[in-house]
């Protein structure tokens, strides 16, 4: 793509405008962080929008691969004194690389992957509920766990984590398996909007057919979604806001410590983007023994682990995550606890990266040996 | 996770650099240069929305690249290659202020210092702390804060101003300063670059020299700062409906040495009620000020404040305390109302702020417009003046550039000055300094940097005639869509031919 389509950035133009140079945005992009150039700052990409606006429409080459590089994860707004939505105008340029077919190597990947196998990793359709031992479909239980392409095919210890406490404590809810598509996610980051609002038709669909209620899910990125770009006839809960309601409701207790310190990390779709801060910690508090740190920068501050980018950039995600688990290291914590896989598995890498020996766990995956055991 | 897709190689790799410009590549190593399109032109620009056809007229030149120096070793290296070759060299660091100053005018090449931004030592001892001059303050505040220390001054703006930047540009407003002075009073030590690359660590009155030098006598790049004790803090806020009321009350407060003093017009205001839905009084003048001592001091300092301060409107505390969190968040959430904003900064003696207020609201009638203000020291304020104008709409927008004359003007008139020279205010510097102090300056930067590679072209060499900048924005003013024409021409005509005339009528080009 060689220009720019102003008539269809016509919904970010005033945010395009509203941009003062000021900078601020580059205190909070980690990407720019890491490799320390404007082009890669909010800032840097829209002053290359502006002038592109400004000079009928034509863009460098090089702006598409700066776009893509985006995390989407919105530190770049809580910083702006505008609140300018940086993601927004990213996601509107990606639009037009997508329907112009010219999407980098990894997002055409990508789109592809999803395409066929209704996941970004290609991985066969049908294994998606491996990892699960069986189970049926009930129709008409209010409660779905919604378990995500990441957790099905990688980060599965979750997913067992998850069902090992709920059946623990008897609780009924349905996991749809192999019927289960990818939420969307990644075709919004894209570009593709269409693309997922197809699949979400299909996932609301099934949602439709068992009658459900409430669904919760362990990524945020599928949490974010469901949330914001499903029908809200379903209430969307994050794991960890579903497994505090049943703390609260008595439902599930802990019967056993863990003395630990633990770090909560702040991932950005569950944080920012879906202002989720507390029941996280709140949970992580009510396990006895635990002492619950706080990173230097967190809740809306938070600095992202450079997740998004490992697929398409694994070397810059996996030194972003090096620079989080160096400062979780620095506040003293021997745990860092996550409530999103993909955060879970970069800063596993950036762990690695960084030669630093921490237990990084996602939320779930440290509760089912302390629970309770409440079988009906 | 499964890998999904190879890694994409380092994009500032690029073997498209001139072979004199290699070596600069070579010293700072790999993924620490950029010739990116993109960068090149975001690394021309600043804060000001100076539109691209003046810049051409200015006869601007491209910078050619952008290296990121990861030490004082590096810096030298940079500057001694340039020197022999006689290279621009144009410093930079967060690109936060609007003069020009790191407008790579004469082009060559830009030296972004963002990448040397360690904390070096911190001293609680001997209440001090060494940090090299990319960091950014708000980072070193929060960092000290977390360990019961604070900074005597930082700027507002210390999200993205750097410890380098702030002090390049003169530190002579900002947190702290009506306290504890200027920045440059809390500076114990510089390590600066000098043009041939040596490097020489200065003493507390040496430092001076390069305190607001504007990069174009030597790079900063480390500097050792005096801290203190954190203390213990009280928050005011304080509406006033008649403005000679809020500047007498704002000169009182200033005698008691806040730690920061701020204040809001009634545009101002109105603009935070209107983008932010702020809630607050549109009055005249809105001061906010914040104490710091022992809560004996704070005793004493409270009830004076309240005296002082007995026609204003009391905010409550938690609503001046919200203010003085926010400190750090520039308070231009307004600038979508335009969306673009015009913003200038002039410094004045308390007892000329009245006047110039009211020449203000006279000279700016046809905008919409407010003033905030940073107290200075010695009974200074430092005025942000802002107006809102929309750079789409050309001929509005070349009148809005006007005011880059009009507001100076009224700061000279009333005793004040600019703040900040760089690139767009050169041209005023026989008004600025008198002409001994220009002689002089021109003298010290001939001493310090013989080939003229240091910033060149700003702070004391007038780039561009005065009399061809008064006529300029006087049509500007006068008949702007005809100076839109006229630029858009000049843009036809070759650099060289521009720079040779600006030459011919007395510019001082490199």
């Amino acid at each position: 793509m060689k220009t720019l389509d102003s008539s269809k950035m016509q919904e970010v133009i005033n945010d395009i405008y509203s941009c003062a140079s000021c900078g601020y945005c580059r205190f909070g992009c980690p990407v720019f962080q890491r490799v320390g150039f404007e082009r890669l700052a909010p800032r840097g990409r829209i002053l290359a929008l502006k002038r592109a606006l400004e000079s009928r429409g034509e863009i460098p080459e090089t702006l598409r691969e700066s776009i893509y590089m985006c995390l989407q994860c919105q530190n770049c707004q809580v910083q702006c004194p505008m609140s300018i939505d940086f993601p927004k105008i990213a996601l509107a340029l990606a639009e037009q690389y997508n329907e112009a077919n010219d999407l980098p190597e990894g997002p055409a990947m990508l789109k592809e992957r999803i395409a066929k196998e209704s996941n970004p990793f290609g991985e066969p359709r049908g294994e998606r509920g491996a990892w699960m031992p069986k189970r049926e479909l009930v129709p008409g239980l209010e409660h779905l766990y919604f378990v995500g392409c990441g957790t099905s095919y990688s980060a599965t210890r979750i997913a067992r984590s998850i069902v090992k406490m709920l059946d623990d404590i008897g609780f009924q809810y349905n996991v749809l398996g192999a019927e289960e598509n990818c939420c969307g996610a990644p075709l919004f980051r894209v570009g593709d909007s269409a693309g997922a609002r197809k699949l979400i038709e299909k996932n609301v669909q099934k949602f439709k057919e068992l009658g459900v209620k409430t669904i919760f899910a362990n990524c945020a990125g599928c949490f974010k979604t469901l949330k914001h770009a499903y029908p809200d006839t379903f209430e969307a809960l994050h794991v960890t806001q579903f497994l505090m309601r049943l703390v609260e409701s008595g439902q599930l207790k802990f019967s056993k410590d863990l003395k630990k310190r633990i770090i909560y990390f702040d991932g950005c779709d569950i944080g920012r983007h879906s202002e989720v801060y507390e029941e996280p910690r709140e949970l992580l508090k009510s396990i006895p023994g635990v002492e619950l740190l706080e990173y230097e920068y967190n809740r809306d501050q938070a600095m992202c682990c450079g997740g998004p980018l490992l697929a398409s950039y694994p070397d810059l995600a996996q030194d972003i995550a090096a620079d989080r688990v160096r400062e979780a290291v620095e506040k003293g914590a021997e745990i860092i606890a996550t409530a999103c896989p993909t955060c879970m598995v970069n800063l596993k890498r950036g762990a690695q990266a960084a030669d630093v020996k921490i237990r990084i766990e996602d939320i779930p995956m440290l509760l089912p040996t302390l629970v309770e055991k409440n079988k009906k | 996770m499964t890998e999904a897709s190879p890694s994409v190689a380092a994009p500032s790799a690029d073997p498209k650099v001139r072979p004199e410009l290699r070596r600069f590549c070579e010293i700072v190593g790999e993924g620490n240069f950029s010739t990116d399109p993109i960068d090149l032109y975001c690394y021309s620009r600043d804060l000001a929305p100076i539109p691209y056809d003046l810049l051409y007229a200015y006869g601007m030149l491209e910078p050619e690249l952008v290296v990121r120096p990861r030490g004082v070793e590096q810096v030298s290296e940079i500057l001694r290659y340039a020197n022999q070759r006689r290279i621009p060299i144009t410093p930079r660091g967060g690109g936060s202020f609007a003069m020009g100053g790191t407008i790579p005018i004469e082009g060559g090449v830009v030296l972004d210092l963002c990448g040397m931004n360690e904390i070096v030592e911190i001293n609680g001892a001997d209440l001090t702390v060494r940090v090299q001059c990319g960091l950014n303050w708000r980072r070193l505040a929060e960092k000290l804060a977390g360990m019961g220390l604070s900074l005597l001054a930082y700027p507002s703006s210390g999200v993205a101003a750097t410890i380098g930047g702030y002090l390049g540009t003169g530190g002579g407003a900002g947190i702290g300063v009506p306290r504890n002075g200027v920045a440059g009073n809390s500076i114990l030590s510089l390590k600066v670059v000098l043009a041939d690359g040596s490097i020489v660590e200065t003493n507390p009155w040496d430092s001076w020299c390069f305190i607001g030098a504007e990069g174009t006598l030597g790079v900063i790049c480390e500097a050792v700062l005096k801290i203190a004790p954190l203390a213990r803090q009280r928050c005011f806020m304080y509406a006033f409906n008649r403005l000679g009321d809020g500047i007498k009350a704002l000169e009182s407060l200033a005698r008691l040495r806040p730690f920061f003093l701020h204040f809001l017009d009634r545009g101002a205001a109105g603009f935070l009620n209107e983008s932010d839905n702020a809630a607050l009084d549109e009055a005249a003048m809105t001061i906010v000020a914040a104490f710091q001592g022992t809560d004996r001091q704070l005793a004493g300092v409270s009830r004076q404040v309240e005296s002082i301060c007995k026609d204003g409107k009391r905010y409550p505390e938690d609503t001046a305390e919200h203010e003085w969190e926010n400190r750090f968040k520039i308070e231009i959430s307004f600038k979508r109302l335009g969306p673009t904003l015009m913003l200038q900064e002039i410094r004045l003696p308390f007892r000329f702020l009245e006047k110039a207020m009211l020449e203000l609201a006279e000279a700016l009638k046809d905008y919409r417009w407010g003033v905030q203000c940073l107290s200075s020291d010695h009974g200074s304020v430092c005025l942000l003046i802002y107006a809102l104008t929309d750079e789409r709409d050309k001929k509005r927008f070349y009148k809005a550039l006007s005011l880059a004359r009009v507001i100076p003007r009224i700061g000279y008139r009333n005793q004040g000055t600019v703040y900040g020279i760089a690139l767009h205010n050169s041209v005023h510097l026989a008004r600025i300094h008198p002409r001994s102090a220009v002689e002089a300056m021109r003298a010290i930067k001939r001493r310090f940097d013989p080939n003229n590679i240091l910033n060149p072209s700003k702070t004391v060499q007038t780039r561009v005639p005065r009399l061809l900048v008064t006529v300029s924005m006087l049509l500007m003013e006068r008949v702007p869509g005809l100076m839109r024409l006229g630029l858009s021409m000049v843009k036809f005509l070759p650099r060289g031919l521009i720079r040779s005339g600006l030459r011919v009528v007395g510019g001082q080009l490199r």
